[in-house]
């Protein structure tokens, strides 16, 4: 079940990249940043959370406070204290943003 | 292999002096070395302010092969930036886009804020770790240019050696100091593009004197006779022509555009053309003021980039008007194409000598030239 769970997230992942939607992109590898945490495996969270917090970055969303905050706590990127207000300046990307079955 | 011409006889007075030698308009290596001396050590326009109107707007612009990045930041802020990565110098946006939350570079994905800091550095010190002790983010900034927005154009000093942009431009600072107001631009029909076979420098000499309308402009001429034009010239600093008879345009029922506030008389029917040395073209009036920007891209080749702009938003204009007052200034830049592309043709001539100045109407003219020159000589002195 784990893995059938890890294989549609790659195949989603992968969709998002070929669509160029970076707040998908974010919230994907957010997702299996926070599956490979949970699971003790810090190495793997951390580069799932670079990714993110560089598509979240991207997107303009505030979401990448919190991962950035992820990298900050396991030494992997120094805290940016302006990041809460991302969206205050940045309207939310419009595009889709849901992943059907993930 | 740099070529030096001649410069003396420029830098005359304007009864004795002769024009710049045909080197500058044809040959690629002084086209180079003015690239430095005369445009990259000056204020020179390379954009306007109304194109990144909004937080995060970037627009890429190629400067004489120097690409360039205006960004308008979250304070509202245009900054100017050298368009290169720090890290192995991709070029970071090739097309005009809103920045969301980073400028991230298109390869290894690091990512600047729009004040040009470097924020992150994705996996830079393995998979998974964004730092690494030899990647200090304070000295990797973006490269900012030097940049100063007047009259809505973007001014930058590339090798950041200029004095002040109002130190440099004080004395047309003070002199149009009325027209420091809010400028709206007149929408998408107040701006069109012209591209010339010339020198970029013709086009300044040519805008700069009056000397010229009865005979290429004999339409603007009818109204704005030669006698009602004087000569702007301030040695070292800028030229141009000024008009006493400036008529506003008028729709069907009479209508005029909005005049700018608190002018005083002299502007009544007063209007003023200027060069703001090296590549900017400016004219004011009560009602109207346009830039022209002189996009040089070879040394037979420029592209004019004008913008018409009023004192309210395009929406409040009266309908139609401003096509009009946009097609009236089309013409009469139109008819100088055959002078400004013609002057270029000449100067394959080999026997001209630079020419001879009219002492009466050719100050202007004579004036930029003397500029240039002491441009010139000012970068091979050092
Ligand atoms: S060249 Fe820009 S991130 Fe590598
Ligand atoms: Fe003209």
């Amino acid at each position: 079940m784990q893995e059938l769970s890890d294989r549609d997230l790659d195949a989603a992942i992968m969709a998002a990249h070929r669509r160029d939607e970076p707040a998908a992109l974010a919230r994907l590898y957010g997702k299996a940043a926070a599956e490979r945490e949970a699971a003790g495996d810090v190495d793997a969270a951390c580069f799932y959370y670079t990714q993110a917090y560089v598509f979240a970055l991207s997107a303009g969303l505030n979401v990448a406070a919190d991962f950035n905050e992820r990298l900050a706590f396991h030494g992997r990127d120094e805290i940016q204290s302006d990041l809460r207000s991302l969206q205050e300046h940045f309207p939310p990307d419009a595009s889709p943003i849901d992943e059907p079955g993930i | 292999m740099t070529i030096h011409t001649e410069l003396g006889s420029v830098l005359r007075s304007v009864a004795e002096a002769r024009g710049l030698p045909n080197a500058h308009y044809t040959d690629p290596a002084v086209f180079a070395e003015e690239r430095q001396s005369v445009l990259f050590a000056n204020w020179a326009g390379v954009g306007f302010a109304k194109d990144v109107p909004e937080t995060g707007d970037a627009k890429p612009v190629n400067f004489l092969g120097m690409p360039l990045l205006l960004v308008r930041d979250e304070d509202g802020g245009v900054n100017v930036y050298q368009n290169t990565c720090r890290h192995r110098g991709m070029i970071l946006v090739e097309e005009p886009q809103k920045i969301r939350g980073a400028i991230r570079c298109p390869y290894h994905s690091w990512c600047y804020t729009l004040k040009g800091a470097l924020r992150t550095t994705p996996h830079v010190g393995g998979p998974g770790r964004s730092i690494h002790e030899d990647i200090k983010r304070d000295e990797l900034g973006l490269i900012r240019i030097r940049s100063y927005v007047w009259q809505d154009v973007v001014f930058v000093n590339i090798d950041g050696k200029a004095p002040a942009f109002e130190v440099a431009n004080q004395h047309l600072l003070e002199r149009w100091k009325e027209f420091d107001q809010p400028l709206y631009h007149g929408g998408a029909g107040a701006s069109f593009t012209l591209s010339l076979d010339t020198n970029w420098k013709l086009a300044v000499e040519n805008y700069c004197e009056s000397y010229h309308l009865p005979w290429v402009h004999p339409g603007l001429n009818s109204y704005s006779r030669l006698e009602d034009h004087y000569n702007i010239e301030e040695r070292g600093l800028y030229s141009g022509q000024g008009s006493l008879v400036y008529r506003q345009l008028k729709d069907d029922a009479g209508t005029v555009f909005p005049d700018f506030g608190a002018l005083s008389d002299k502007w009544d029917t007063g209007s003023e053309y200027i060069a703001v040395y090296p590549n900017v073209l400016l004219g004011v009036h009560r009602d109207h003021t346009f830039a022209i920007l002189l996009e040089p891209v070879d040394q037979t080749h420029t592209i004019e980039h004008v913008e018409i702009y009023y004192a309210r938003p395009a929406d409040d204009l009266p309908k139609g008007l401003s096509d009009r007052n946009t097609a009236q200034w089309k013409e009469v830049f139109e008819e100088d194409i055959f002078v400004v592309e013609g002057m270029q043709k000449g100067r394959s001539g080999i026997f001209f000598d630079g020419g001879k100045f009219s002492p009466a109407m050719d100050g202007p003219t004579h004036n930029f030239h003397h500029w240039v020159a002491s441009q010139i000589e000012a970068g091979r002195s050092c």
